[in-house]
């Protein structure tokens, strides 16, 4: 008992850590809102650039409104992936580990930023799509869509251990983190399958990225190329991976540390 | 003299750190081509795959111009938030040298290497659209782009007070970038865009020098468009003023501490 009210204590510290460092700088929150709507408009007209037709399209519009919300959502979660590096770099990662605590619940302070970030930027966009570009928002099916979310987040959130731990010893995670955040999304079923040529339609299926973010658009614009409960089913097939890796390689970077004195996996 | 031996102290200081940091380079290189061939690939898919090669150099020389305005303004915010931490630009206000050739050093750094990547971004993306006749024209677009991202210096200035007065140099330029990006016509026409929207971009130099530079490289470029560009040095003396009101009224005196 002593041992998982330690546990909850120095998970609840981190979650406290977190909601502290957001509110401390208030001007993000500020800076957030005032560049969401551009970065919106951005998208939108860098995609629909090569056919403007589709801006009056209501069925496209809000499928892509729906493609940039997972785009928010995987960036939210993968910036997480830079904290462990600057944690290690500022000499705070060996002093949070010799207080018992894990490399995944340090991470959880700044995962926390990232559910806000989402809770902040996913309503705004949807928000900005339906004023700004006069989007119709529409969920085909509203109970698959929250499933879809939890599995998501819940997916990237190991997923962003992972990564974590993988770059943890890189000067420059962030390089690796802004590309992957781009190339993750929009290859992996971000952009609707159905506007996809044949060829991409039957590769994309192979990518693990695709059942997790699939979801989330096919639920708005109810266009599920692989029936729903066997997407769903592989994506909370594919959580259960992701932690369980993410577990076994912070033990093995955990070791490593201990063993040779430094963060690195190589 | 001194004030030149200075400049190129600095530069040649500044050089050695941003060359230290290979990985900046790569990702502003890989950027414009990973974004480009991301909104290709759409836009095939968009349109049945007949989306035009020309569609996608115009959005490649669009996001290598955008890069470089991006990580020239975030470079300077961050210039002056390191110095900030530091405790470096304490050192610079104290040393005897103004504290604008310090600042205006690390610039045209910025501006020799994103010219140089844009040189290589850019003779790649010539060669496959429009093959080895207009690879000579990479070389206007150098001179083109020495004189155009000057007002790009002024508002980087612009862009450096604000961060020593906010303290943080992400929300700052998260917010300008953000602004810059959407309405400057880097990916798309400003003419897509609410009118409000276009005189933004139109009031800003960038949609000037991303279209000057693609004209050039296309072989379509007149000498009336250099016209605007005088005009838009405004930018610059705009900047050096603000510069130098924010470092006499409120650095000297607040201090720049972080």
């Amino acid at each position: 008992m002593l041992g998982r009210a330690a546990f909850i204590g120095r998970a609840l510290a981190e979650v406290e850590k977190g909601l502290t460092i957001y509110a401390r700088y208030k001007v993000w929150l500020f800076s957030d809102l005032i560049s969401w709507p551009f970065w919106t408009i951005f998208f939108f007209l860098s995609f629909l650039m090569y056919s403007p037709s589709l801006l009056g399209s209501q069925y496209h519009l809000n499928a892509f409104t729906w493609c940039f919300f997972t785009f928010i959502l995987v960036s939210s979660f993968m910036w997480s992936s830079n904290f462990l590096a600057t944690s290690a770099q500022e000499g705070i990662l060996e002093y949070v580990l010799m207080t018992g605590s894990s490399i995944r619940q340090h991470m959880l302070g700044r995962s926390i930023i990232s559910f806000l970030d989402l809770a902040v930027g996913g309503p705004l966009l949807l928000l900005i799509s339906a004023a700004g570009f006069g989007t119709n928002l529409h969920v085909a099916y509203p109970y698959l869509m929250p499933i879809a979310i939890l599995l998501a987040s819940a997916f990237f959130y190991f997923f962003s251990s992972i990564l974590a731990v993988l770059l943890v010893s890189l000067r420059s995670p962030w390089i690796i983190i802004n590309v992957a955040q781009f190339v993750i999304p929009f290859t992996s079923g971000a952009i609707p399958v159905e506007v996809l040529p044949p060829e991409i339609q039957a590769g994309i299926i192979y990518s693990p990225f695709f059942y997790v973010i699939h979801p989330l658009v096919a639920s708005a614009t109810g266009n599920y190329f692989i029936p729903p409960e066997i997407v769903l089913s592989v994506a909370g097939g594919l959580c259960i991976l992701v932690y369980f890796l993410s577990r076994f390689l912070e033990d093995v970077l955990l070791r490593s540390a201990l063993k040779r004195g430094k963060f690195t996996l190589f | 003299m001194r004030v030149l031996n200075q400049l190129i102290g600095i530069i040649e200081a500044e050089l050695k750190v941003l060359l230290r940091e290979s990985g900046v380079f790569i990702f502003v290189l890989f950027f414009p081509f990973m974004f480009s061939l991301l909104t290709y690939g759409a836009g095939q898919a968009l349109t049945g795959g007949e989306a035009p090669l020309t569609q996608w150099f115009y959005q490649l020389i669009g996001f290598t111009i955008m890069t470089i305005a991006l990580t020239m303004s975030s470079s300077s915010a961050w210039y002056f938030r390191r110095g900030m931490m530091t405790g470096r630009l304490e050192y610079i206000l104290a040393a005897p040298i103004s504290p604008l050739t310090a600042v205006l050093s690390s610039a045209v750094t910025n501006i020799v290497l994103n010219i140089a990547i844009f040189v290589v971004v850019a003779s790649i993306g010539v060669v496959t659209v429009y093959g080895l006749s207009n690879l000579l024209n990479v070389i206007g677009v150098i001179l083109f782009l020495a004189l155009a991202l000057l007002p790009a210096v002024g508002f980087n200035l612009l862009v450096g007070i604000a961060t020593v007065v906010f303290r943080e140099p992400e929300p700052v330029s998260n917010v300008i970038n953000a602004i810059v990006s959407s309405v400057s016509g880097f990916t798309y026409p400003i003419i897509m865009l609410p009118s409000f929207l276009q005189a933004l971009g139109q009031a800003m130099p960038y949609s000037y020098i991303v279209n000057g530079a693609r004209d050039i490289l296309a072989g379509s470029f007149e000498y009336v468009q250099l016209s605007p560009h005088l005009f838009l040095l405004a930018y610059l003396l705009l900047g050096l003023i603000f510069f130098r009101i924010g470092e006499v009224n409120y650095v000297r005196k607040s201090g720049v501490h972080w």
